[in-house]
C-alpha cells in the first residue's frame, strides 16, 4: 500500500466516521415523549436520514361526539379524515443541525388541522423544547415535552 | 339576445383555455399494477407499527422510455394484500405515505379494514400536490403505518402492495 492510498483510506475513514456520529448523536431524540398537556405519547423514530414522531397514546381516545376512537376530522384534505389519531405523525422530517437541535420539520396541531414549521432543542436527555412557529421563530409557542423512559446520565 | 351571445363567447374561450392550462402538461402515461412489498421488522408490538419499501424509481424499465421531465404524477388506485389471509383481522387503519431526501413526507392512500380474502382497496388523498417531485428523485420511500391487534409477533409481516399511476412527462 503507498502512501496515497493510505492518505485516501484514512481521509475516507475520518469522514466515514464524522457522518456516522452526527446520525447518531440525532438518534437521542429517538424514544416515547409525552407533550405538557399530558393529552398524548408521542413516539420519535428514524426513517431514512429524518425523524418521525407519532401518536401511541391517547389519555382521551374516543371522540364524545361520535363514541368511537378520535380520527383526524379536522384534516385539510376530506379523503384523510377517518385517519385515526392514534398512530398518526405529528411530528415530521426533522433533520439533526448539531448542537442538540432538529430543524426543518413541521408539527400538526389535530385540534384545528394546521401545520406548523417546527424547531426541536433537547435540553437535556429528558426534556424537549418543541417550537411550533408560522414563517419566523420569533412567532411561536414552545412546549416542554418529557422522555418517558428516563435515561439516567452517563 | 344574439348580441348578448356574442359578447359571451370570449369570455367562454377564455375560461377553456384557462382551464386547459391548469391541467397537467406533457404526455401521459399509465403503469399498471405496479407491485412492491413493504416489510415490517419483527419483533412487533400491539398498536402502531411500520412497515417500509426503498423504491429506486427506474422508468426506462416501466415506460421503456427515460423521461426528461416528470409534471405530474397521481396515484389511481392502491390495493394490499397480506401473505396470510389469516393476518388480515389483526390489521387496521393502514396509512401509506411517501418520503424521499429532502422532501416531506406526504400521505398517499388510507384503509380502514381489511378484506376477509381478495386485496382491500385504499381511500387516495384528494390532494396529490407535489407528487412529481418524488417521482423525479432517484430513490423514495414508502412508508406504511398500520394498526397490530396481535399483542406481540416475533416474525417479519409483508404487505403486499399493487397500485397504479398516472404520470404526465416531458421525453
Amino acid at each position: 500500500m503507498n502512501i496515497r492510498n493510505i492518505i485516501f483510506f484514512l481521509a475516507f475513514q475520518t469522514i466515514g466516521t464524522a457522518v456516522f456520529s452526527q446520525s447518531d448523536e440525532g438518534d437521542r431524540l429517538t424514544g416515547v415523549w409525552e407533550p405538557s398537556n399530558g393529552k398524548a405519547r408521542v413516539k420519535i423514530e428514524r426513517i431514512s436520514d429524518k425523524y418521525y414522531g407519532k401518536i401511541v397514546w391517547l389519555r382521551d381516545p374516543i371522540d364524545p361526539e361520535t363514541n368511537e376512537a378520535k380520527v383526524d376530522k379536522n384534516n385539510p384534505d376530506e379523503a384523510m379524515r377517518k385517519v385515526p389519531l392514534k398512530g398518526y405523525r405529528m411530528l415530521k422530517d426533522f433533520t439533526y443541525a448539531g448542537k442538540d437541535e432538529w430543524t426543518e420539520g413541521t408539527i400538526y396541531d389535530p385540534e384545528n388541522g394546521s401545520t406548523y414549521s417546527c424547531v426541536i432543542k433537547m435540553k437535556d436527555a429528558n426534556t424537549l423544547d418543541i417550537r411550533g412557529y408560522i414563517g419566523i421563530k420569533t412567532f411561536g409557542r414552545t412546549d416542554v415535552w418529557k422522555r418517558l423512559e428516563v435515561k439516567k446520565k452517563e | 339576445m344574439k348580441a348578448k351571445l356574442f359578447r359571451s363567447i370570449p369570455f367562454f374561450v377564455a375560461s377553456v383555455l384557462f382551464f386547459m392550462g391548469c391541467g397537467p402538461s406533457g404526455d401521459k402515461r399509465e403503469i399498471k399494477k405496479m407491485s412492491i412489498v413493504l416489510t415490517s421488522e419483527g419483533p412487533l408490538y400491539e398498536g402502531s407499527n411500520t412497515a417500509t419499501f426503498d423504491w429506486k424509481v427506474d422508468f426506462k424499465e416501466l415506460l421503456n422510455e427515460t423521461p426528461k421531465q416528470i409534471n405530474d404524477v397521481k396515484f389511481t388506485s392502491v390495493k394490499v394484500k397480506l401473505d396470510s389471509d389469516t393476518l388480515n383481522n389483526m390489521v387496521s387503519n393502514m396509512v401509506l405515505q411517501m418520503t424521499s431526501g429532502k422532501l416531506d413526507m406526504l400521505k398517499i392512500a388510507f384503509l380502514e379494514k381489511l378484506n376477509a380474502t381478495d386485496a382491500s382497496a385504499f381511500t387516495i388523498a384528494d390532494k396529490q400536490k407535489k407528487f412529481d417531485e418524488y417521482f423525479n428523485q432517484e430513490k423514495l420511500t414508502f412508508v406504511l403505518d398500520y394498526d397490530l391487534k396481535a399483542e406481540e409477533r416475533n416474525d417479519n409481516l409483508n404487505f403486499n402492495l399493487e397500485f397504479d399511476l398516472e404520470i404526465f412527462a416531458d421525453f
